[in-house]
């Protein structure tokens, strides 16, 4: 019996080929969909901290949803606000690190992510208020 | 009704609300590839952050991934490492233009540290640092402090070489001067045989040292007596060395003491550290 496949390869690449690196997309092959993505803003006032929240949506992206499972969440932050530069999540960043904003992981609930949500901390080390921009990209498919 | 394209799983239902039975859905998006590079950066000796870039050409922030390859390993960007409380952090940021690379550490690249394994006070005895006049009852102190394995060729460029001293308790405020000479040996032995006797190096130092408060720290350059120490014929890298202080007409009241693990030596290497980053780029857009 043959198996049915839907196989796109590279430019210049064979179908036959085994390296991975070789395709655009095969059906054996699980893909990364981005499942929900979004810019946010934050307001923190000045030596504060401020959680923001996202809760996960279903499929038709209609109502909120607990996926049963943790997705995958990739965050950019920018740290410095109003800078145009975006710092990759992990962060590793700590108070004395010497960036406006770093992200407060001193318990569970600061930041992480549940079945339902995910949740970011920011702590604003200046003496004004800030506006802190994120984007998110939740890879639910790959939870 | 809205079109759709859907690629299911193996024995998936086309009407599954379940994200993972999907390998493609017209409603969502998948990350678009832009490009995949390898990126080096050269830490010098010395150095304490360090920068590499990739410049991307998207005119925006693009969404994109940093791998660190080390000997042991791959290791995903952001990357802090703290080992023997040096804090080592690589980050990665991005703006319209380019991707950047971080290093950050905690203590100039290369410069090793060693917490002193054993001391020796002419007073006190095993465990103390003290160096000065602390006049009647006890006179004045002498001390040497061992250090090791320390990890340094007969050959190898040294830039400095410092003893780091802990102070834990003084005298008066007068300054606390002293003698330092290297203990002569290939592997100096610990102080459970009295080391105060010992050959010492010709390299001699005299320093005069401040008083601050307590406790605080004050550097001690030996690298003209760990020289001599590692140009012997017999010293390998690996084995133990120390110094010895005397006093050298230091006022009456006036002395330093504290404990000698709280002491350390630093050497600082020359030379460069190449570091290799992957970073992948994609189309897709942070901001």
């Amino acid at each position: 019996m043959i198996t049915p496949k839907l196989i796109i390869a590279k430019s210049g690449k064979s179908i036959t080929s085994t390296d991975p690196m070789d395709y655009i997309f095969r059906n054996d092959l699980q893909t990364v969909i981005v499942y929900m993505e979004g810019l946010r803003q934050v307001s923190v006032s000045a030596n504060s901290t401020a959680k923001d929240t996202v809760y996960f949506k279903d499929i038709n992206m209609d109502q909120n949803q607990d996926m049963g499972y943790y997705p995958i969440v990739k965050i950019s932050v920018e740290l410095n606000p109003g800078s145009g530069v975006y710092y990759l999540s992990p962060f590793t960043f700590a108070a004395g690190d010497g960036t406006d904003i770093y992200i407060v992981q001193t318990s569970a609930s600061d930041t992480g992510v549940k079945k339902d949500q995910f949740f970011i901390t920011f702590k604003n080390t200046t003496g004004s208020s800030k506006t802190v921009k994120y984007y998110y990209r939740v890879f639910a498919n790959i939870g | 009704m809205k079109p759709s394209i859907k690629i299911l799983k193996s024995g998936k239902s086309l009407s599954s609300t379940d994200i993972r039975d999907y390998l493609f859905h017209s409603d969502f998006s998948m990350l678009k590839y832009h490009m995949d590079n390898i990126v080096t950066m050269t830490i010098n000796a010395g150095d304490t952050e360090t920068v590499a870039t990739l410049n991307h050409g998207l005119g925006y922030v693009p969404e994109f991934m940093v791998y660190r390859s080390a000997t042991d390993g791959i290791f995903e960007i952001p990357d802090r490492i703290v080992t023997y409380s040096i804090d080592h952090h690589y980050f990665a940021y991005a703006d319209s233009t380019k991707i950047y690379i971080k290093y950050k550490t905690g203590q100039p690249h290369l410069l090793d540290q060693y917490t002193c394994n054993d001391g020796y006070s002419n007073v006190f005895e095993r465990d103390w640092m003290s160096i000065g006049n602390y006049g009647d009852p006890l006179g004045t102190f002498d001390c040497a402090l061992r250090f090791g394995p320390v990890s340094i060729t007969r050959t190898e460029t040294i830039s400095s070489a410092y003893m780091q001293l802990y102070v834990g308790s003084k005298g008066t405020s007068d300054d606390v001067k002293f003698t330092v000479r290297g203990i002569d040996e290939d592997n100096t032995s610990d102080f459970s045989s009295y080391p105060l006797g010992r050959t010492l190096t010709d390299a001699t130092s005299n320093q005069t040292q401040a008083s601050s408060s307590t406790p605080f720290t004050f550097n001690v350059n030996v690298l003209s007596q760990l020289n001599e120490i590692r140009q012997r014929t017999g010293w390998s890298s690996g084995n133990n060395m120390a110094f010895f202080m005397n006093n050298n007409n230091t006022n009456s009241g006036a002395y330093f003491m504290g404990y000698s693990s709280d002491s350390s030596l630093f050497i600082q290497k020359s030379g460069s550290t190449t570091e290799k980053f992957r970073v992948i780029v994609f189309k897709d857009k942070i901001a």
